[in-house]
């Protein structure tokens, strides 16, 4: 579930994901993930276990470790942020083209 | 977008460049490997070394990657430094390889100084970690 978290007079969207993929957030998922979220004008971060990495970097994607069923927070915040939100979401749906 | 040229011994460099590409899901451009065999003439290396450079070399310099400090392919790579265009990194690894072809629009001082900072990072002692 979405939520929009005001801060003063920032406005960021905030969503939980479960990683449902079996290998995890590996190695091609990471660039795919780094790829897509390049490609918005939004600052995209990813929050796990205490620790907030861009999400634009590939390796700091694959530096979380992020396992399956691991779950991580991502913050988008940008003109494009709702478009971005939606393209992330369906990414990690659909596993990263993984898994059928 | 700053040139790679990764020169090491045998196919180390080719072997990671494959699996960079596998990863990256298509072959990066502006990147080439040099394989140094000990049996050859050290000189013959500076020259390919060096017309690599010039080729590679777009505007924004290039970043060399090397295997092992102390080694031929990095004792050949010590005489060709220059400042603010050829920047060289030894103890090359996959991680250095991967931030290297996903930045290569950094200046070549930010790409050398990310380079270094993600290989080193990616050197963890799994028994000591969370």
């Amino acid at each position: 579930m979405d939520e929009i978290i005001l801060l003063i007079s920032i406005i960021m969207i905030k969503t939980q994901i479960t990683i449902s993929n079996t290998l995890g957030l590996h190695a091609r998922p990471s660039m795919k993930l780094a790829e897509l979220c390049s490609k918005f004008n939004a600052e995209i971060y990813i929050k796990k276990d205490g620790k907030k990495i861009n999400a634009k970097n590939m390796m700091d994607i694959l530096m979380l470790a992020s396992g399956y069923r691991s779950q991580i927070e991502i913050l988008v915040d940008g003109d494009d942020e709702k478009i971005a939100v939606k393209e992330i979401k369906s990414l990690f749906s659909d596993r990263f083209g993984e898994e059928s | 977008m700053v040139g790679i040229l990764l020169v090491t011994h045998g196919g180390i460099g080719f072997s990671l460049l494959k699996s960079a590409t596998q990863i990256l899901g298509k072959h990066p451009s502006n990147i080439n490997c040099i394989s140094v065999e000990t049996d050859h003439e050290v000189h013959s290396y500076k020259k390919t070394i060096n017309s690599e450079l010039l080729k590679l070399d777009s505007g924004m310099g290039v970043l060399v990657m090397s295997d092992m400090y102390g080694a031929t392919p990095t004792n050949i790579l010590k005489e060709l430094i220059v400042p603010n265009k050829f920047q060289v990194l030894t103890g090359l690894n996959l991680p250095m390889l991967m931030q290297a072809l996903t930045s290569r629009d950094s200046s070549l001082k930010d790409l050398t100084n990310d380079c270094l900072k993600y290989g080193r990072d990616n050197i963890i002692n799994l028994n000591n970690h969370d």
